[in-house]
């Protein structure tokens, strides 16, 4: 089922009586992508959970007007990367523990608390660094890295000319490196 | 490890088990609840109101209760026989015609007498007209 093309879905979506048979075709086909992304930005699964939700729920209200001038996935990876961001930044704000702390630290407190973690002693210390970036360079970097995305398609989803981004994903290798250096 | 090519790509992050096969319904649910929010009946809509107005009666209702029993009888018509007494003394007083009577029954001994007795100098009764 997840073979159906975007033209196909959208087209489905358009029509009163098939929109919601389309949607749930939408939502099976890029739910791991989109939740996978999510997860990256918020670390804990309750919180990406959340994220994902909302994030379907807009995708739902744009998407008869949305335009062919960007790829689909590209568009839904937007939403779900802003909507990553503001929810953390209203988690924060909501959060008094964390009032006058770091987004990165209450992150990094999530994930120590977060019990779909499993990651070993040099995952931990992985992670940590990733936190260390300023926050596009950890956007870039996750995107890069794991989901290797390419540098157009970035991009698009960030709206940031590609020399930029090869320059953040540069510095973001370097100070991850020398971070995991200083940790060995 | 010195570099990211000794990091493993593995993600250590799980998800719980069924997660991605029950999600669809799931957020199905959710657009069900946004397009549709359930509409509230009558008694809901005005109930903050009808909580309002029994709150307004029942202050009222206790108000006067204290009054009414904090009061006693007696001596609210005391308080009333009291004031129905003063305004009739001062409509009396007011009458000029029945005040200059009332002086003019005063001999002029009498008058020469308080006056001495008070030691009230005839320059200051003077000053005074």
């Amino acid at each position: 089922m997840n073979n159906i093309s975007d033209e196909e879905i959208l087209h489905l979506f358009q029509d009163k009586k098939t929109q919601s048979q389309a949607f749930s075709l939408l939502v099976k086909k890029y739910q791991e992508r989109l939740y996978w992304q999510i997860r990256k930005i918020v670390l804990s699964h309750d919180d990406a959970d959340d994220v994902l939700q909302n994030t379907f729920v807009k995708i739902w209200k744009g998407l008869l007007n949305f335009r062919y001038d960007a790829k689909l996935f590209t568009w839904m990876y937007r939403i779900a990367t802003n909507e990553s961001l503001t929810f953390l930044k209203d988690k924060q704000r909501r959060n008094i523990a964390f009032a006058n702390k770091d987004v990165e630290e209450m992150l990094m407190a999530n994930l120590e608390a977060d019990e779909y973690f499993d990651g070993d002693q040099a995952q931990i210390e992985f992670q940590k660094a990733i936190l260390q970036l300023p926050e596009k360079q950890r956007l870039v970097f996750n995107m890069k890295y794991f989901d290797e995305l390419k540098y157009e398609e970035i991009s698009e989803i960030l709206e940031t000319s590609v020399g930029a981004l090869k320059a953040s994903y540069h510095h973001a290798v370097k100070k991850i490196e020398s971070l995991l250096k200083l940790e060995c | 490890m010195n570099n990211l090519s000794d990091m493993k790509k593995d993600q250590p992050f799980k998800v719980p088990e069924d997660y991605f096969e029950n999600l669809s319904d799931r957020i199905s649910e959710r657009i069900e609840q946004e397009e549709n929010p359930k509409e509230k009946n009558l008694v809901q809509v005005l109930k903050p109101y009808m909580w309002m107005a029994a709150s307004i009666i029942g202050f009222v209702f206790v108000a006067k209760l204290i009054l009414t029993t904090s009061v006693p009888t007696d001596f609210q018509n005391q308080q009333i026989t009291q004031i129905e007494d003063t305004s009739t003394v001062s409509t009396e007083n007011t009458d000029s015609e029945i005040f200059f009577d009332s002086m003019s029954e005063t001999s002029t001994d009498e008058i020469i007498e308080y006056l001495s007795d008070y030691d009230i100098a005839t320059d200051e009764l003077l000053a005074n007209l």
